[in-house]
């Protein structure tokens, strides 16, 4: 079965990620893809994440493919108009990509290339408006095409964003722009995470909660200052001070089981995220008994 | 040298031209019955410019150092620092002036150009103002003085413990050094025939005051002991040795009564009855009298009209009183009322009459000038002309009693009225519009004025001051002087709008801390003036440059800053010291090198101001502003820092560098400022000539 | 109001460094409302680029003056003597530069400011951008809050994953639009409209060479 027929079967899935590395050798990126065959049910490929350069999304899902693995092909807004997202689109169709992850992007100023134009032409609500137009087979100008796609769309949501409600309502948006899954950014706060889950019930739409490894007390810090609808709570940090490099990666893997588990009942998956440490992903979900 | 040219309101052509289109004038020269242009000589104390201050009292108020001790002071009553925590003391500002330069050398005689001569009977006040305004116009003035000495009623009359004659002697010698000819102990009728002044002279001037005191016939008024107040007033003025009686009673209650109850005590009496017809609340003599007469033990007993003098041996023994139940009657006529039933006695050495005086028309009789049927001169109050064509007359003479201010505004009207006949051969009306003073402080300004108390004037103790006639009133020293005067707003001298300039754009309305400006009905910018302090803020933000301010007019401004193309220029607020003061000049100097440009406030302080002075050569530019809690304006930003940054960046970028204009705050001493102008120095000594001198211009 | 910033004194002066007469003109409106443009600036401008040059060692002449808009031919008449100088420098916005240049087609036209935006005063000196002019006015379906102006990346759905606080990803210091915006309608009551998916703006009215015809 594919992503797409696990979840819709009630399967637990496990997605996780890979960034597409700056420049042409790609020898560590496909290591790590090797490893998590088997282990992952789809994975995610990124798109000039946090708006840094890197190899286009496209090119990695191909790589990903071709090591027998089930891509998300994650689209954002920033880089391309209608018309480039829509063409990408059906090249991927045409590839064989079958997930599409609608994203907005992050700005520019964010990234490697501050200076660029932004584009934001459309974003992420009307992007997953747009897939369902070429699903059904028509463009957005309501031209009709000449073979429809099949996407599997799914988007994003941060359940732990301040203020939330607006977050929330976009949330729905998304649903009824066609959103057929969900991933979720980094969560790390169990009972603030179930109360979202209890008021996303409503909206009947399978969740994969996020997981991003903790590597060091330093980098849950950083996650808390630097990074938008993220919270480490302090016992987390705290459990992890003491550590340092293997030992804090460790504990790291440890925590990320224990949430995964506790996750199990609830969501319909997990997205592991385990930036620069994709090797590890088999341990976290051998920690989490999976 | 540089000090010359930093006068905040120096009377350039500009500045003068612009006030007189002012509709609305300040308060205080508004109730000033000479108009004196007050703000401008209480400026230049702040600023320590004494000189130039005396002169600026001296241009309207003719007398500076006896009004400075004696004038009623109307200004400060209008004064809107009265809504805030008190007056300015501009009386006694005008009278520090004078006093600090006593030892002046008097002015240069101004060449007689009209080739017109005057004479003028009577060098009293309003003789004297005359003879200041006319000898000004080039006119050959000659005073015919009866006594030994000009000064008339301030002279005999008003004690020495209120007016030393030797302050007298100062502003009369001031006069005179114009040119003025003074003929003393010379009187008309007796020395001189009017009709021969008449025909000699090309107008005349009649200015002979009042100079005879009056009784009033109630039985015993011609006892001996009974006195009249001017003689009295006279031998406590000019004996060293005047007695009086143990026992005092003066009968009236205007200030001549309290000149003489007062100069009583001093003469030795012990137990002094002030009696008049008025009640307390009515007493015409001013109030401050009626505090300082008690303070020296004089007994005031108001309500009370004189009945009868008690004589034994042919000498007063005492005087009765009856009840006065009113002085005016319904029309507000002089109709006075009594209640026989009860009486007032008190036991007397002597009794001295002081209600009102009259006119000594002797030298008069039998010329041509022609009077009325009760003695009075046929004058008209318009053009002050008499019956013949070339003789004027002017002062309490024709006026009645007054004070001395207002006998000196007549005087300046005849003065006109005189010079306008012998330009044009035919007298006119005097016609002086009254200026309109602008309206009292808003409520929101009064909460944003930063509050300064007042300086009062020390006055000796009272069991002091009786012993003899000494001053009582003392004078400001430097500091209290240069306080006080920083107290005054300069109202209405503020912010006004170029409107074809003006974008509406609210910057004005933005930065003001005062609620001034406001956007008008036409869309234009426009000032509240009675709330404008004449900060000058917005005038330095205002993106269009339309906003001008009458003290701190941008082309005087740039007068100063071009006084000089080397050293340092400094910009700060007048009363700021960075000087010192020099006894000699009466004036305050600056170092040499540097030139101060002193500013209203330092918030008028302009980025252009600094740029100009840089283009002008200087190697630095020192800006010295008040800290926030020092400043006489309220602000929230203290600007001059603001714009001292901004042009330090902009030097950068020229490549002349910012390190050349220094933020400095203000100083509390002359030598804390010099301390930092040397340090200054020593930095641009380092940093070497102003590019913009170095370079060859091709 | 039209937002314009002063350009560096630098990059004038290198603009000019062909030319020894230069004539430098304001613009009394917009400009001079944002502390730009108007007389002020045209005479702190010109001189700082008098004394820059001076310290250079060359000398350069500076005309000054500042008409009421450099966007109407009929103001611009007001520009007199230009011939007699070899460039101008605009500190108008870039319409009144290319006004200034229209009116001038034979003298070298420089722009002495960067025109930034369309702002509101919020208070002395300080302007906040509020309208990208798109041609397609939304303000009503947002609560009176403009996405496409105050969301970095004009977005018409909601607010992006990277508000934080209130606050937009790319900088502490900016509101997020989004927020504003779900505030203002909820205190206006009308949060159903924020259910609706807003469609992606037509971008063909805010980006050609527009103009507009109001005399038929």
């Amino acid at each position: 079965m594919g992503f797409k027929e696990e979840i819709q079967s009630g399967n637990f899935v496990v997605t996780a990620e890979v960034g597409p590395p700056k420049g042409t050798d790609i020898s560590e990126m496909k290591h790590h893809i090797k490893g998590l065959k088997g282990k992952v049910t789809a994975l995610n490929v990124t798109d000039n994440q946090s708006a840094v350069m890197r190899i286009c999304t496209l090119a990695v899902a191909k790589e990903i493919m071709d090591i027998g693995i089930e891509p998300i092909y994650q689209m954002t807004c920033r880089d391309r108009n209608r018309l480039g997202l829509q063409s990408d689109l059906l090249g991927a169709a045409i590839m064989g990509i079958k997930n599409v992850l609608a994203l907005t992007g992050d700005h520019p100023v964010l990234g490697d290339h501050k200076d660029a134009k932004p584009v934001f032409d459309i974003e992420s609500v009307q992007l997953l408006e747009v897939i369902n137009g070429l699903n059904e087979g028509h463009d957005m100008a309501g031209l009709e095409l000449q073979g429809a796609t099949d996407f599997f769309a799914g988007a994003i949501v941060t359940p732990e964003s301040i203020p939330f409600e607006p977050q929330f309502a976009k949330f729905k948006k998304k649903v009824n722009a066609g959103a057929k899954f969900f991933q979720t950014q980094a969560i790390y706060d169990m009972p603030k995470f179930m109360t979202f889950m209890e008021r996303a019930k409503e909206l009947n739409v399978p969740i994969l909660a996020g997981i991003l490894l903790l590597k060091s007390a330093g980098m849950a810090k950083y996650l808390n200052k630097f990074v938008a609808g993220v919270s480490v709570p302090q016992e987390l940090i705290d459990e992890l001070a003491p550590f340092k490099g293997e030992d804090a990666l460790k504990k790291g893997i440890e925590i990320a089981g224990n949430q995964i588990a506790q996750l199990k009942e609830v969501c319909a998956g997990v997205h592991v995220m385990a930036i620069g440490a994709e090797d590890r992903v088999p341990d976290i979900l051998a920690a989490a008994g999976l | 040298m540089a000090s010359e040219a930093t006068n905040v309101n120096s009377q350039s052509e500009a500045f003068e031209t612009w006030i007189k289109d002012q509709p609305l004038k300040p308060p205080c020269a508004g109730a000033c019955p000479v108009n004196a242009d007050i703000q401008s000589f209480v400026s230049l104390v702040a600023q320590g410019r004494f000189k130039e201050s005396l002169e600026a009292v001296r241009e309207r108020c003719t007398l500076p150092g006896s009004l400075g001790r004696i004038c009623h002071h109307p200004c400060e009553g209008e004064c809107r620092r009265n809504d805030v925590e008190g007056a300015v003391n501009i009386r006694a500002i005008k009278r520090f002036a004078s006093d600090v330069c006593a030892d002046e050398p008097v002015s240069d005689a101004v060449p007689k150009t009209r080739g017109k001569k005057v004479a003028i009977i009577g060098g009293g006040v309003a003789g004297l103002t005359a003879a200041y305004d006319l000898a000004k116009d080039g006119f050959d003035v000659t005073i015919y003085e009866q006594n030994d000495a000009c000064g008339g009623a301030i002279y005999t009359g008003v004690p020495k413990y209120r007016l030393p004659k030797d302050v007298v002697a100062q502003d009369v010698a001031a006069i005179e050094s114009l040119g003025v000819t003074i003929k003393t102990n010379t009187a008309i009728g007796r020395d001189v025939a009017f009709d021969d002044l008449a025909k000699d002279y090309d107008a005349v001037l009649i200015a002979i005051g009042l100079t005879v005191s009056r009784g009033i016939p109630i039985p015993g008024h011609d006892a001996d002991g009974v006195l009249l107040a001017l003689p009295v007033l006279k031998e406590a003025n000019f004996n060293d040795n005047a007695a009086i009686g143990k026992r005092v009673v003066v009968i009236g209650g205007g200030n001549v009564a309290f000149d003489v109850a007062r100069s009583a005590k001093r003469m030795g009496a012990e137990e002094v009855s002030l009696c008049c017809l008025e009640c307390e609340d009515e007493i015409p003599a001013f109030s401050w009298e009626l505090v300082e007469a008690r303070e020296e033990g004089i007994i005031i007993n108001p309500s009370w009209g004189p009945r009868e003098i008690r004589v034994e041996d042919g000498k007063v023994s005492a005087i009765s009183f009856k009840r006065c139940s009113r002085v005016f009657d319904e029309k507000g006529m002089f109709n006075p009322a009594y209640d026989e039933n009860e009486i007032l006695g008190i036991e007397a050495d002597n009794v001295v009459f002081a209600i009102g005086q009259g006119a000594d028309m002797n030298g008069f009789t039998g010329t041509s000038l022609e009077v009325d049927e009760r003695g009075r001169i046929k004058w008209d109050a318009l053009t002050l002309k008499t019956n013949l064509p070339n003789v004027f007359a002017s002062g309490e003479v024709v006026t009645g009693p007054g004070s001395a201010v207002a006998a000196m505004r007549n005087a300046h009207h005849a003065a006109t009225a005189i010079e306008r006949f012998l330009t044009t051969g035919t007298a006119g009306a005097v016609v002086v519009p009254e200026p309109l003073a602008i309206g009292r402080l808003p409520r929101h300004t009064i909460d944003a004025i930063v509050r300064k108390e007042k300086n009062h004037v020390p006055m000796v103790d009272p069991a002091e001051r009786v012993k003899s006639f000494m001053e009582a009133e003392g004078g400001f020293d430097i500091d209290m002087a240069i306080y006080e005067a920083g107290r005054c707003m300069n109202c209405g001298r503020g912010a006004e709008i170029i409107a074809e300039k003006c974008a509406a754009c609210l910057t004005c309305v933005r930065v003001c801390p005062f609620g001034a400006p406001y956007i008008s009905e036409s869309r234009v910018a426009d000032f509240n003036w009675d709330s404008c302090q004449s900060c000058g803020i917005c005038a330095a933000e205002c993106p269009g440059m339309a906003i001008h301010v009458g003290f701190n007019d941008d082309t005087l401004i740039n007068e100063r800053i071009d006084a000089a193309t080397s050293g340092i220029t400094a910009f700060g607020c007048q009363l700021g010291k960075p000087e010192i003061y020099n006894p000699l000049s009466k004036a305050t100097s600056t170092p040499p090198g540097l030139n101060f440009v002193k500013l209203m406030c330092a918030s008028r302080l302009d980025m252009r101001h600094i740029l100009r002075a840089i283009e002008n050569g200087v190697d630095g530019v020192a800006v010295m502003a008040c800290p926030d809690d020092k400043c006489r304006y309220r602000k929230d930003v203290n600007w001059a820092e603001v714009r001292a940054n901004r042009v330090k960046r902009l030097l950068d970028e020229i490549g002349i560098g910012g390190e050349r204009v220094e933020f400095m705050g203000s100083f509390a001493t002359p030598e804390e400022a010099q301390q930092a102008i040397g340090a200054f120095k020593a930095k641009l000594a380092e940093l070497g000539p102003n590019p913009l001198n170095k370079v060859m211009v091709k | 109001m039209i937002v314009a910033e002063p350009k560096s004194l630098d990059e004038i002066k290198a603009m000019v460094d062909g030319y020894d007469r230069v004539l430098m003109v304001g613009c009394g409106t917009c400009v001079e409302v944002c502390l730009t443009g108007g007389e002020r600036s045209v005479n702190l401008t010109a001189t700082a680029l008098r004394l820059a040059r001076k310290v250079d060692g060359r000398d350069i002449e500076v005309g000054e003056q500042t008409v009421i808009r450099q966007c109407d031919f009929e103001y611009l008449d007001e520009v007199k003597d230009a011939d007699k100088y070899e460039a101008i420098v605009s500190l108008a916005c870039g319409v009144g530069i290319q006004g200034i240049a229209r009116k001038f087609p034979n003298t070298p036209i420089f722009p002495g400011v960067n025109t930034t935006f369309m702002g509101f005063n919020e208070e002395y000196g300080y302007y906040t951008e509020m309208c990208k002019g798109c041609g397609e006015c939304i303000l009503h379906l947002t609560g009176g809050v403009c996405p496409v102006a105050r969301c970095a990346k004009s977005l018409l759905n909601g607010p992006c994953g990277g508000t934080n606080n209130g606050k937009c990803e790319i900088g502490s210091d900016k509101d997020c639009g989004w927020v504003l915006i779900y505030n203002k309608m909820e205190q206006l009551g009308t949060l159903d409209k924020f259910k609706e998916i807003n469609a992606p703006k037509n971008y063909g009215k805010a980006g050609n060479i527009r103009s507009m015809d109001l005399r038929k």
